[in-house]
């Protein structure tokens, strides 16, 4: 037996997956593509698949291709009988379209066989509910995202700002349970060079916070839609399927949108997702919303500056009246072509289960890898939590949080809408809903190509069978 | 010609001072963004100075075989570049030759063959190669490639190719050769200049072509433009291997131009102007 056999099967001891249920080498002879992109839920994965094959026979290789594009790559490999990729990475906004192309393979019965193996009461079920498509389970999470806020604790809890605070907005400085309030911190910190911030005077301007506000593939929407859902919004008329954004929830987040921007860093409206987590990992803005999937480099000094200026908290994102509000959510996640053959898909399903079962998250996490958490236990986990404080913020919002958009045309919005309210917080277009309502003129157009009755069918977030 | 004064001079220079800074922006900031650590990639204002890291080199070629990427790049782009002038040049010597009322028609018709969306073939072409069993594979972006660079090559070849007399071809004759041997050993030297300027904008074209690198491959045929904008995923554009990888890309492009750089200054100004 060779090193990196012996190593493999210790690591595959190590994370107790071993006691699975695979007969021995029961997939000899099958071979398994993934098409995936390089996002750490794949990255972390792709060097030890050799530990699959170890276990189980089947032979996987792992394909990155760019996420610009990736979407339109999988329609066409699902359209082709005897597919060259039989496993395929899924952001989770893409169920639509690929649940309505049929690209993908229905899980649902796979995941309630499996039920006991895969820890399914485990799973926190806003996970499952965002791979799902008119009731049918389309794919598994491998990183389940939350977007929540991270902010500068050591500014947040220095006694003369706190005075500083409570002087001048009559409240205690903590983080902002209402957007209100997350404006009156961001206009708070926000200081020009030579001004003094908790203590220290500033060698550069520090703004007081940091989103995207760039059209390039929608980032400002991943901004704005948090905001827009926090205060009670909806994507679809009920009765109609057509496009809802440019009601009183969405003009509210884009004017506050538009009131951030003058405590944003000057290149705001270019900066996209990981450009402005990078404000808060240098440590140079005081709060940031985001997806959880980059949090964790905010606990590691290789990452981020900040881990070695100061310490980052973190807190739910705010609502429209402080009360808790559903936050958003989305799922990174893998799912089995539909043109699979039925063993291929089996040995894919096992796959699945492997690459996402709670020892192999369990793993990652202790590596210290950007996956984000989906299990219950996990995140709970006391250890876990002192290596990882955000995981208590992610436990306790997903509790009540709201899955994405996931309609056949959420590309379309993300694209119209990207542009629209750039526009308006470039200052081209005059008000919010001049924006909102261009943006829904011009998906409505699209929308209405199709009978009311699809529009609604596709705007029914019907619960898997696997929820009952 | 009067020698410029000392004035003009001075302007000159600043004049090409600027377009050179214009110009060498984008080479710097790739060049620069490729060796800057992470935390200060996006640093406002710019971090100027600072301790170069290797990283994104090693995480290139080290979480991908960027090296067969690139061997993939050079592969596809040399191999439809040679299939695209062996054919190219045929056919325009061809239009160029042949005395017929319907000739431009079929000039044009080879032409339109480059007009339509590449976009709108995807599919079709995902599908003839994978029955042909030739998806991901070097082979399939020849093809492809070469439909696209085909048509250029007829265009800029059959000006050259007008430009050389017939009269030398007609003198070839009656020393004995062959048309073969007439194109081969008389026009086709003439017209060299015109190989090396299509031959480049072959290459280029295949070289950063991304869609059908993107749609028609996996990871065996999987080129170096298709490969550097796979660190873009979900979450995170990881620019520092995208600036490395850039910076990797636009090295065969400069060694290839200037090879035929040779050529290139007279192939540009003849050919297209009778």
């Amino acid at each position: 037996m060779n090193v990196s056999r012996t190593l493999s099967l210790a690591a595959a001891l190590a994370t107790g997956l071993t006691g699975a249920a695979w007969a021995e080498k029961e997939y000899e002879g099958v071979e398994l593509k993934m098409l995936a992109i390089g996002d750490t839920s794949v990255t972390r994965l792709a060097p030890i698949v050799d530990e699959f094959t170890e276990l189980t026979g089947a032979k996987v290789q792992i394909d990155m291709f760019p996420y610009p594009g990736l979407i339109d790559k999988i329609v066409i490999e699902a359209s082709a009988n005897n597919p060259s990729y039989q496993l395929m990475w899924v952001d989770s906004p893409w169920v639509g379209v690929l649940g309505e192309s049929g690209a993908l393979e229905d899980l649902t019965d796979l995941v309630k066989r499996d039920a006991e193996e895969i820890h399914l009461d485990d799973i926190i079920p806003i996970q499952l509910q965002e791979n799902t498509w008119q009731g049918r389970l389309l794919a598994f999470p491998a990183s389940g995202m939350i977007w929540h806020i991270n902010y500068r604790k050591d500014l947040f809890e220095h006694p003369e700002e706190q005075a500083a605070f409570n002087k001048r907005y009559g409240y205690d400085l903590a983080p902002a349970k209402t957007w209100d309030q997350f404006i009156d911190i961001a206009e708070f910190f926000t200081r020009k060079a030579g001004e003094t911030l908790a203590g220290e005077v500033l060698a550069k301007d520090f703004y007081g916070n940091a989103q995207a506000y760039s059209r390039v593939a929608g980032a400002i929407t991943h901004d704005f839609f948090p905001i827009m859902r926090s205060f009670g919004g909806q994507y679809w008329d009920p009765q109609t399927g057509l496009c809802a954004i440019d009601r009183e929830p969405g003009l509210k987040a884009a004017e506050v949108m538009k009131e951030l921007a003058a405590y944003n860093p000057p290149d705001y409206l270019g900066l996209m997702w990981d450009i402005r987590t990078g404000y808060m990992e240098r440590g140079e803005v005081a709060q940031s919303g985001y997806w959880s999937v980059r949090t964790v480099r905010l606990t590691n000094p290789d990452e981020a500056v900040l881990p070695t200026i100061g310490e980052a908290g973190y807190a739910p994102s705010p609502t429209g009246d402080g009360n808790p509000a559903d936050t958003m959510t989305g799922a990174l996640s893998f799912a089995i072509n539909s043109k699979a053959s039925d063993r291929e898909k089996e040995a894919a399903w096992e796959f699945i289960k492997w690459g996402t079962s709670r020892d192999m998250m369990r793993r990652f996490a202790n590596e210290g890898s950007g996956v984000s958490q989906f299990h219950k236990s996990i995140l709970s986990d006391s250890e876990l939590q002192k290596k990882y404080p955000y995981y208590q913020v992610l436990l306790e919002t997903q509790e009540r949080a709201q899955r994405r958009i996931f309609h056949p045309f959420y590309a379309d919005v993300e694209e119209v809408f990207g542009v629209e309210l750039n526009k308006y917080m470039a200052g081209e277009t005059e008000s919010a809903q001049e924006a909102l309502t261009k943006g829904c003129t011009k998906v409505n157009t699209r929308l209405k190509v199709f009978p009311e009755e699809m529009r609604l069918r596709w705007i029914n977030d019907v619960p898997a069978e696997i929820f009952d | 010609m009067n020698k410029p004064s000392t004035q003009q001079t001075i302007l000159i220079y600043i004049a090409l001072t600027i377009v050179l800074i214009v110009f060498m922006t984008p080479i710097y900031l790739i060049a620069s963004s490729s060796v800057k650590p992470s935390p200060i990639m996006f640093q406002k204002p710019p971090a100027f100075l600072f301790s170069p890291t290797f990283e994104h080199y090693k995480d290139l070629f080290g979480m991908r075989p960027f090296g067969k990427f690139i061997l993939n790049s050079l592969i596809v782009a040399l191999g439809s570049t040679a299939f695209s002038l062996t054919i190219g040049s045929l056919a325009a010597y061809a239009i160029s030759r042949i005395r017929h009322k319907r000739m431009n028609d079929v000039a044009f018709w080879i032409l339109s063959m480059r007009m339509f969306p590449p976009i709108a073939v995807v599919v079709p072409y995902y599908i003839i190669f994978k029955t042909a069993g030739l998806l991901d594979t070097p082979l399939a972006l020849i093809i492809v490639y070469s439909t696209a660079n085909i048509p250029l090559t007829v265009w800029l070849m059959k000006g050259f190719f007008d430009e050389v007399p017939t009269a030398l071809e007609e003198a070839a004759a009656v020393d004995g050769y062959g048309l073969i041997e007439t194109f081969l050993r008389v026009t086709l030297p003439l017209a060299a200049p015109g190989l090396a300027v299509s031959a480049v904008f072959c290459f280029i074209f295949s070289w950063n072509e991304f869609l059908f690198a993107l749609m028609l491959t996996g990871s065996e045929a999987q080129t170096a433009t298709v490969a550097v904008m796979s660190f873009w995923s979900s979450d995170a554009v990881q620019w520092g291997r995208i600036m490395a990888g850039s910076f990797i890309i636009l090295i065969p492009g400069v060694i290839f131009v200037l090879t035929c750089q040779r050529w290139l200054v007279r192939g540009l100004t003849m050919g297209s102007v009778k």
